[in-house]
């Protein structure tokens, strides 16, 4: 793993208390420091499928609004609507398997809309906004 | 309507809980724990979504019963 050095001043109550955790934990302020930086990262993304990993780490170059409209995105009644009968068609057996395929492809696609929804609001939460109930965001226009 | 991709209560609190970081679905019963199975309640890609709604404060909702 490469590393990068950083040099950081930090305020006197600070550097006391986390030299203070260090020497508690009989590790070195740098073990501490790294520890605190990981803990407050933004929310990472390579714990996701690989297959999403590339659409949630692009979310991390993204401004403020424009995560706010992937928050709020919801999928429609009519883009609903085929999934849903695929679903129960299935559930019943009743797909060629040319239409599983597809099936298989939606569920991907919805499941990429869902993982992007949430990490874009968890990303919110993390750059300090207050993140409203979901059911309470206004739909994106 | 639109369906929202966010987080919906799960009803049958006699059925289900959380497991301590809420991203996992539990049966407590019989039928809890084969309604997880047979639904595949916890796949992936849900239990990912998850660990972010309750970094976004989004879940556990607050009106579910699980």
């Amino acid at each position: 793993m490469t590393t990068r050095t950083v040099t950081l001043e930090l305020p006197e109550t600070l550097y006391a208390r986390l030299q203070q955790a260090a020497q508690a934990t009989r590790s070195t302020l740098d073990q501490v420091l790294l520890r605190a930086v990981q803990i407050g990262s933004p929310p990472r993304w390579d714990d996701a499928p690989a297959e999403f990993q590339f659409d949630l780490a692009a979310l991390d170059r993204l401004n403020d609004e424009t995560l706010w409209q992937i928050a709020r995105s919801r999928k429609t009644e009519a883009e609903m609507e085929p999934y849903q009968e695929w679903l129960d068609k299935n559930a019943n057996r009743l797909l060629t398997a040319d239409e599983r395929d597809e099936l298989a492809k939606l569920r991907v696609e919805f499941d990429r809309a869902m993982l992007r929804k949430a990490h874009a609001a968890a990303l919110l939460r993390w750059r300090g906004h207050p993140v409203p109930p979901a059911e309470m965001l206004p739909e994106a226009e | 309507m639109c369906h929202s991709f966010t987080p919906a209560p799960i009803s049958g609190g006699e059925h289900f809980a959380w497991d301590a970081a809420a991203t996992h679905l539990i049966g407590l019963t019989p039928i809890g724990r084969a309604t997880v199975v047979a639904l595949n309640l916890n796949y992936e890609v849900i239990v990912d979504a998850r660990r972010r709604w309750v970094s976004a404060g989004w879940h556990p909702p607050a009106s579910s019963e699980a």
